[in-house]
């Protein structure tokens, strides 16, 4: 099927090359992530994507799965955002305010996987501390008292008005009057067809992850960066599209999380992502050892030009894996025709 | 810069199937040197003494050098295993006269090599002159030492010679090469060790026809083309007796079409000869001992490198003015890179006495007094040496190599009992005649100290763990790194003294990363020391 209209064409450039329709590799792996199943299967998927060269194969995946999940109705973090509040109000309360040992969290001196300052910022300006949480058991009054002279509580967040409070250094679950809404005319015309819910275009979502090269997080930005596609409304960086956040000063609301194979920090505090995309070898082995990630599908993607030790160290991962995951034939039936010099192994967990 | 993603895909898009042109060589002079040298190797191999498993492993060396490279047929290739093993009178002595009869059957075949070309390169002058002709755009990959033997090929027959841009030598310079029409490759299709090349060949191929000399008898590893999506088929692609044989092979995701040319003369049908075996295979089991671990080279300079195991920490240093984090540990091949600096701290030494020997302090009083008496009487002191029961076989040869100024390292013994006994022969350190040292400290213990220095072996006074060290050392070079950067900027090794205001005395040594290569397999005691790259060579796969 082809999945961009004729009648609105998209064109793409890589590197600052000409202008040409979308090759057939770029919505091939487009394509891969649109058709993911969508939210947390029953039985936990784990892809590998083999390229003949590298390239910004993981961002297409996960801007595929970003349009998926432009249309989901669920796909939101304004409907969890103040019992994500809540949770992190305690854990700045009963843990990170008094704790002294040198940060680390996901290292192994916490439960945590990241700090909790205290901070919240109220309409993205004003800068509050947390200063209590009513524990009270009706859900509709339970609320969060800060401050922001660190003498006195100021405000009360219900759950009500949640929305207009995000965790400091972190995307707001919605945007505020329509500010950095995203194109959606960019994304329907990527996937033709693609059923998107207006409000998720102004919303963030943390149920996607995106997660960097071993290298560092600026080598998978620098590859989303070359790939460029244009319509008659504009151009858009791959890098815009995916809407990382810490990748462009402009993106107000983010729909996926960055993990940072290197330093292995998450670009935010995430309750646990449907879907992982890895860029690379060591990103997609360090993504299937961590905890956060153990019921996600996780969709790796590596190139085969590097050396042998790396291949085998990812063979010898997935070759483990059958132990409990079987080939998922039915969906790998439905990915054809792979073009020429990309192969993919799709396994599904056994049993729930 | 990798190559355009959308370029490597139009060019797949274009291939409906890869051609393998597999030019298959024999020769029955060669031959009989390999199987010679092959069954020497086995048998020292069995020896129960540590200098046969030395001289075992350097012909190894030797021979897969010759089986993967288009060595010119020369005078050198018999001197090479003449001063192996030396006189032929003192092998028998020593092993048998099995080794003996071997090691006069290899001399002969070698002796009788000069007066042939050898075939393989005659068969890549005429691929490569076929290739130009055809204005077919074409690259060779080989190991960097091997490139001065494609770029003699036309030095004598007057054809313009292989530019640099024709060289492939890693993995990187594949990943990072447009696509093309053919590659050169001499050898066996090998993931690791001698000849080896990136599995990318087969599974992600830039060219249409990869043009494979080999010497007979030299297979393709089976698994090479290793895909982790789909792995490789086991397929044979020629009957074995045809002059040219086509096949059809599926490698991961990629289709082949083989073909085979059987050139030279086959010593298997010459009565009394048996098919060639493969060498290289037989020496890669052979060379499998669990003792070994997997280890990474980075070579430092044109003659010396360092083994590291697999994904090491290495503390290196990145000269580039725009890095924001100069000092700091790397993994070779993945955050080490050519032109950065790896770092050996040699601090808290073994300072008996409070002097402290520079790089090549000691090593000019014995190294004088070794040219010395080479001079003067080198059968003598071949002799005294044997006496005194330094017995390498091909002493001269170590001596002469002894002789040498210190470069990126001093050039000694490997062993202390050889160079306690080399300096007990001097006479060095006995005469009075030496500079300023403590008195319950020998000088060939202090020298000695000093060659393991030049090696980066931490010659500790504890049981310091070198991770702890290192963490101190990070703090103390990344306030030199001003005055670090600008030594780099000489674009070589250096010495930095750790300055007297820190708590920490020593050394640090920065060795300039010139080459990466994985597919070694060393002990324990290879790895992390600065060696000579003839000696690694024993340690590939």
């Amino acid at each position: 099927m082809n999945i961009f209209r004729p009648q609105m064409r998209m064109l793409f450039s890589e590197t600052n090359q000409d202008w040409q329709p979308v090759p057939s590799w770029v919505r091939f792996l487009i394509r891969l992530g649109y058709d993911w199943p969508n939210g947390v299967s029953a039985q936990r998927r784990i892809a590998l994507v083999s390229m003949p060269c590298d390239s910004a194969a993981a961002g297409l995946i996960a801007l595929g799965a970003l349009i998926r999940d432009l249309g989901n109705p669920i796909a939101n973090d304004v409907d969890g955002h103040f019992d994500a509040l809540l949770r992190y109000a305690r854990q700045y309360l009963e843990s990170c305010r008094h704790c002294t040992v040198s940060c680390r969290p996901g290292m192994g001196s916490c439960d945590y996987v990241a700090r909790a300052t205290g901070l919240l910022r109220h309409q993205g300006r004003k800068l509050y501390e947390i200063f209590t949480v009513s524990n009270r058991p009706d859900i509709e009054k339970q609320s969060i008292g800060c401050s922001n002279s660190r003498l006195k509580l100021d405000r009360w967040i219900f759950r009500r008005s949640a929305v207009d409070w995000k965790i400091d250094g972190e995307p707001p679950p919605q945007s505020i009057d329509h500010e950095g809404a995203l194109p959606e005319e960019a994304y329907v015309r990527i996937v033709a067809g693609a059923q998107i819910i207006p409000e998720n275009l102004q919303r963030s979502f943390s149920g996607l992850c995106l997660a960097g090269r071993v290298a560092g997080g600026t080598a998978t930005h620098e590859a989303c960066t070359l790939i460029r596609f244009r319509s008659a409304n504009g151009d858009y960086a791959l890098s815009d599209l995916l809407t990382v956040r810490e990748w462009s000063p402009s993106n107000v609301i983010s729909r996926m999380t960055f993990f940072n194979a290197r330093t292995e920090q998450f670009d935010r505090r995430s309750s646990g992502s449907a879907l992982v995309v890895a860029d690379g070898d060591g990103g997609f082995l360090k993504m299937l050892g961590r905890p956060e990630f153990q019921r996600s599908d996780v969709i790796g993607v590596i190139h085969r030009t590097v050396e042998r030790d790396h291949l085998e160290a990812v063979g010898n991962r997935m070759l483990g894996l059958r132990q409990w995951y079987a080939e998922d034939s039915e969906m790998l039936s439905r990915l054809t025709p792979t073009p020429r010099g990309i192969s993919v192994l799709i396994l599904k967990r056994r049993t729930p | 810069m990798p190559v355009v993603a959308s370029r490597v895909f139009d060019f797949l898009d274009k291939q409906e199937a890869g051609t393998v042109e597999r030019h298959e060589i024999a020769s029955a002079v060669f031959g009989i040197l390999r199987r010679s040298l092959r069954q020497i190797v086995l048998k020292l191999r069995d020896a129960d003494e540590e200098e046969a498993l030395e001289i075992s492993d350097r012909l190894r060396a030797l021979l897969s050098e010759w089986l993967t490279v288009p060595v010119p047929f020369d005078n050198s290739m018999r001197d090479a295993v003449a001063v192996l093993l030396g006189e032929a009178e003192a092998v028998q002595a020593r092993w048998g006269s099995d080794i003996r009869a071997l090691y006069d059957t290899a001399l002969r075949a070698a002796e009788g090599l000069p007066s042939i070309e050898n075939p393989v390169r005659e068969t890549l002058r005429a691929v490569i002159c076929e290739l130009r002709s055809q204005e077919r755009t074409f690259k060779v990959y080989c190991h960097r030492r091997a490139r001065l033997h494609f770029e003699s090929l036309f030095v004598p027959h007057g054809d313009s010679p292989l530019s640099g841009v024709a060289f492939l030598h890693s993995v990187r310079d594949y990943r990072e090469t447009e696509p093309f029409d053919a590659l050169i490759k001499v050898g066996p299709l090998r993931t690791r060790g001698w000849g080896s090349a990136p599995d990318a060949l087969l599974t992600a191929p830039r060219f249409g026809t990869l043009v494979q000399v080999v010497w007979s008898g030299c297979s393709d590893e089976p698994d090479f083309g290793y895909d982790p999506v789909s792995p490789p088929v086991d397929s044979s692609a020629a009957d074995g007796t045809a002059p040219v044989a086509a096949a059809s092979a599926g490698r991961g995701p990629m289709r082949w079409i083989v073909r085979v040319t059987r050139s030279g003369e086959d010593p298997g049908a010459f009565p009394g000869f048996a098919a060639e075996a493969d060498e290289l295979q037989v020496f890669r089991e052979m060379n499998q001992p669990s003792e070994r671990r997997p280890a990474t080279l980075v070579q430092v300079d044109g003659e010396h490198g360092i083994l590291y195991p697999p994904h090491s920490q290495v503390l290196s240093l990145d000269p580039d003015q725009a890095a924001c984090d100069p000092i700091g540990r790397r993994i070779p091949g993945e955050t080490l890179l050519e032109s950065m600096y790896v770092i050996m701290p040699l601090v808290g030494d073994v300072d008996v006495g409070g002097v402290r020997a520079e790089h090549g302090h000691y090593s000019k009083i014995w190294k004088e007094r070794l040219e010395k008496e080479w001079q003067d009487d080198a059968v003598g002191l071949i002799r005294r040496l044997h006496v005194a029961r330094l017995n390498l076989v091909h002493l001269a040869a170590a001596v002469r190599h002894w002789c040498k100024p210190p470069s990126t390292v001093i050039h000694a013994p490997q062993q202390m009992k050889h160079f306690e006994i080399l300096l007990r022969v001097l006479g060095v350190g006995s005469d009075g005649n030496n500079s300023p040292r403590p008195k319950w400290a020998p000088l060939w213990q202090l020298a000695w100290n000093e060659v393991r220095r030049s090696r980066g072996e931490a010659i500790q006074a504890g049981f310091h763990e070198q991770e702890v060290v290192e963490e101190q050392l990070l703090v103390i070079l990344r306030r030199l790194v001003p005055e670090i950067r600008e030594k780099a900027l000489a674009n070589a090794g250096f010495h930095q003294a750790i300055p007297a205001s820190y708590d920490m005395k020593g050394d640090l040594l920065f060795f300039k990363v010139c080459d990466i290569e994985e597919g070694f397999s060393a002990p324990e005691t290879e790895l992390k020391v600065v060696r000579e790259l003839n000696m690694i060579d024993q340690w590939r796969d």
